[in-house]
């Protein structure tokens, strides 16, 4: 066994370490609810996501905070960035057959009765603009400047 | 108590820690680190988790696109458990008949090193404008660049591993991690055909515009394959197979990065076996001089500037309309410096009257084929978007 080997079987060592020490600073303080996995868990109806939410929006994902979007925290922000929902638009339809591929690809568990709401939520919030076969170009204000 | 418990707890796991954060520095890139912190700060995050960072088309403006104006288009999550010193390359499959393992600095020393300028661009590039939208990251324009990759030539490593007749294809496997956690899950396992592979421009690279790659990009080892989608390009290139067919990793079947074999109107529902494979992108081009926006005076000339590529071909006209595509004008067009690197191109407009303006820019490949000024193809995924770059100019 090489040198290098140790060395990363040390590194393995205090990992293991590290999240066990974590799970017990974490657990020694009774006080603290634990933090809320997001997994397939029900949420409660007096969701601690609200507190999050500033003039609609969920600030840590960036969510429309409409009915139900605390389903979606839960069930899709676990292994992917909020924002790869937030900068699709779909049908009903079509975010069916996104979650579909997901869970035959992407390991996605089944959502059970949550399923219809999710996809509810994100037809409203993420539906698609009717738009031509090209946008207009639609420059802010602050985009223009002088070329010399 | 309970705080004693949970201080000393802490106190015990500081030097693991610290030892962690000191010991996960590979390079001048840390595993961990945010790409962004590093990445010129216009780059434009579409995704964090895996990351997918676009490049705003004004900066693109250099011959070599540098590596803090790349692009990045991850799958999964990075790897963390990076080695170069032990990094391996297994080639093996139906159509090797003794797999054989490099390591990286074999590799280096076996092989003769070659230096090319290729272009990279996402299979999804311009997605964002697909009508009904397509899923997946929105990339507008700047998916793509152009750097300086070095590297050893699958076709060299393939001859002396000896590969028998019936190779039909090459497919890549890296170290990513899947986003679900699950470690027997590959995240992306996609290649080319054998005549593509064995192409003198097919790079097994370790390094990007003379610097190890970073991690971002797919250190300490990628398959570097210019034209095609850049999925082709294997990053933490650990393992290839050459395969007796169609290689069938993950996002080789349709629908990823594939189209409709026939074309179909937007929003319909194609059946897999109605897709194929995405081979060679197609022509384009983008304006990366002026930055979209510029206000000039009546009768200013206005130096325009950019580069053009497609796929396999080469291009071999470029040319600027001001009028939505009434009437065009051809502009200077250089020489690649080798085959799939981008062509840069230069000329000037002059506008004559006050008012709102596009400059349009659009490239012809060397078989006749150039740019659709709307939206062309539609298709599931949204991908080979190659309709004409704009940008507005405003006349006072």
């Amino acid at each position: 066994m090489t040198a290098d080997k140790h060395s990363k079987n040390l590194i393995v060592l205090m990992a293991m370490m590290t999240v066990i020490a974590l799970i017990i600073a974490i657990t020694a303080d009774e006080d603290k609810p634990l933090p809320q996995v997001a997994s397939k868990a029900q949420v409660v109806k007096a969701s601690p996501l609200m507190s999050e939410v500033v003039d609609g929006i969920h600030t840590p994902t960036g969510l429309i905070a409409d009915q139900n979007f605390e389903l979606v925290v839960n069930n899709c922000t676990s292994c992917h960035a909020p924002m790869l929902i937030t900068q699709n638009r779909q049908t009903a339809d079509g975010w069916k057959s996104i979650i579909e591929w997901m869970q035959e690809k992407q390991n996605l568990w089944d959502l059970g009765k949550d399923e219809s709401a999710i996809i509810e939520y994100l037809a409203k919030n993420y539906a698609p603009e009717n738009e031509g076969r090209r946008r207009n170009l639609n420059l802010k204000k602050d985009e223009w400047y002088v070329l010399e | 108590m309970k705080h004693m418990n949970r201080t000393s707890a802490l106190h015990a796991i500081l030097p693991a820690l610290l030892f962690l954060v000191t010991h996960s520095v590979i390079g001048q890139y840390d595993v961990n680190q945010d790409p962004t912190d590093w990445k010129n700060p216009e780059m434009i995050v579409h995704n964090d988790r895996p990351w997918n960072i676009e490049t705003p088309v004004h900066l693109l403006d250099d011959a070599f696109t540098p590596i803090d104006k790349m692009f990045v288009r991850n799958n999964g999550l990075m790897p963390t458990d990076l080695n170069a010193e032990e990094w391996t390359l297994t080639i093996e499959g139906e159509s090797v008949p003794t797999s054989k393992t490099y390591t990286l600095a074999e590799l280096k020393s076996k092989f003769k090193h070659y230096t090319y300028a290729l272009v990279l661009e996402c299979g999804g590039n311009g997605r964002s404008e697909m009508n009904p939208p397509a899923t997946g990251n929105q990339w507008s324009y700047g998916a793509v660049n152009c750097g300086k990759w070095t590297g050893v030539r699958l076709r060299d490593v393939l001859e002396d591993v000896g590969i028998s007749d019936d190779a039909v294809y090459v497919g890549y496997y890296g170290t990513d991690k899947h986003l679900s956690g699950d470690p027997k899950k590959v995240v992306i396992s996609r290649g080319v055909p054998i005549s593509k592979a064995m192409e003198n421009e097919t790079l097994i690279a370790f390094a990007l515009n003379g610097e190890d790659i970073p991690i971002v990009h797919g250190y300490p080892l990628r398959l570097v394959v210019g034209g095609w989608p850049a999925s082709a390009s294997g990053k933490w290139l650990s393992k290839l197979v050459v395969r007796d067919q169609v290689h069938d990793g993950p996002k080789m079947e349709a629908p990823s990065y594939s189209v409709p074999k026939h074309p179909v109107a937007p929003g319909t529902e194609v059946p897999k076996e109605d897709m194929m494979i995405i081979e060679s992108m197609p022509v384009k081009s983008v304006i990366t001089y002026p930055k979209t926006g510029a206000i000039v005076k009546n009768g200013q000339e206005i130096k325009v500037r950019g580069h053009a590529w497609a796929g396999d071909l080469k291009v071999s006209k470029v040319e600027l309309s001001t009028d939505y595509g009434q009437t065009w004008e051809k502009v200077n067009l250089m020489e690649p410096i080798n085959r799939l690197s981008w062509q840069d191109f230069n000329g000037s407009v002059v506008l004559k009257e006050p008012g709102y303006y596009e400059i349009w820019v659009r490239a012809t490949d060397e078989n006749g084929k150039s740019q659709p000024m709307v939206v062309p193809g539609w298709n599931p995924r949204g991908y080979l978007n190659n309709a004409t770059h704009r940008i507005a100019v405003k006349v006072e």
